[in-house]
């Protein structure tokens, strides 16, 4: 682990203890708006999807019949079980196998 | 499940403490997995126990974690990274401010204590239980729920981190990362307006993935962001 993952570290640490801690002092003068809270909510959606797809989209796989995107194919199925599921390690588990199936095609 | 409308108080600590326990523990099946593959997550990419503790102690915030760890093998730059991870836990600003209200009464330090607890988990009870002011020690309560629930997410690590030994690496543990975000997404998409956020985060973050020093995330959160306080807008309006 080099000196640049060490320096995430603790800009990830002290990110998450800002956020977390600001509004223990903070509680006492300010107040967060409606449509401020409304704004946190889609946080989800505006970033997920862009950790989600480019390592996917630009992975080359090896799978021909899947022209090498087999991780693809794999995540749209993973998508439909946590559409169903809800559910996280049967979301994950599905995906790690059928990816995992797929060098037998 | 608990009783709404019982307005009896409920005065011992020890109560309060142990009642915040018992709901936690309805959440520990959902916190194990996703710790067990933290912890295998950072054998696989080469850390030594000791160097995966200090990644997952001070950091304790998984989602964030894991999008470091995927932008980091993708070789963005350090300031993207940590901004990206930021913007993933802005999130606790909304459950600080909520939990804050009951401890407002502490001192600094142990206001400070009480804030490395908050997660998703912690929140969601603490503030579905508190919201009908039964107990009269409310820290009681949340310590009662959020200890158990950081203690298993640290020891859920510790026993992923042995697992990764044993997993090999056929399995291709690094697609890992993009299913669980995907698992975590797709709950949290309540309505068109989310959906359509999500689909342009997504076209726009293929699309500027050519961007210097990976800067491309960061322009398709705003672009996203952006889009949401429109349709926000746009809503309230109609």
């Amino acid at each position: 682990m080099d000196n640049k993952f060490w320096l995430m570290t603790i800009g990830i640490t002290f990110g998450a203890m800002l956020w977390r801690f600001l509004p223990f002092i903070l509680i006492d003068k300010i107040k967060l708006s409606e449509s401020r809270i409304e704004l946190l909510k889609y946080i989800p959606a505006a970033v997920f999807p862009a950790i989600i797809f480019p390592p996917v989209v630009f992975h080359r796989g090896t799978v021909e019949i899947f022209m090498g995107k087999e991780r693809m194919i794999v995540l749209g199925v993973a998508m439909i079980v946590a559409y169903l599921s809800k559910n996280l390690i049967a979301t994950l588990v599905s995906g790690i196998l059928l990816l995992y199936f797929t060098n037998y095609i | 499940m608990s009783v709404k409308n019982n307005t009896k108080k409920i005065h011992s600590k020890r109560a309060s403490f142990l009642s915040g326990t018992k709901s936690a523990f309805s959440l520990v099946p959902g916190v194990i997995p996703f710790g067990l593959i933290m912890g295998t997550t950072t054998t696989k990419f080469g850390m030594s126990f000791l160097q995966g503790l200090g990644f997952n102690l001070p950091t304790f915030a998984g989602a964030s974690q894991f999008a470091g760890l995927e932008l980091y093998t993708q070789n963005a730059s350090l300031i993207v990274i940590i901004l990206t991870c930021m913007i993933i836990n802005i999130r606790f600003t909304i459950y600080s401010f909520s939990l804050a209200s009951f401890f407002q009464h502490l001192s600094l330090t142990k206001r400070f204590f009480l804030s490395y607890l908050v997660t998703d988990q912690s929140f969601g009870i603490t503030i579905r239980d508190l919201e009908d002011k039964k107990h009269v020690f409310p820290l009681m309560y949340y310590l009662g729920a959020a200890i158990p629930l950081c203690m298993t997410w640290h020891l859920s690590v510790i026993a992923g981190m042995a697992l990764g030994n044993f997993i090999p690496d056929s399995w291709s543990l690094d697609f890992s990362i993009p299913l669980i975000f995907m698992a975590l997404l797709v709950p949290l998409i309540r309505n068109r307006k989310m959906f359509l956020v999500a689909l342009v985060s997504a076209i726009s973050s293929l699309i500027f993935y050519k961007a210097p020093l990976n800067l491309g995330i960061l322009v398709t959160v705003m672009i996203s962001l952006i889009l949401a306080k429109f349709l926000i807008g746009r809503g309230q309006n109609g």
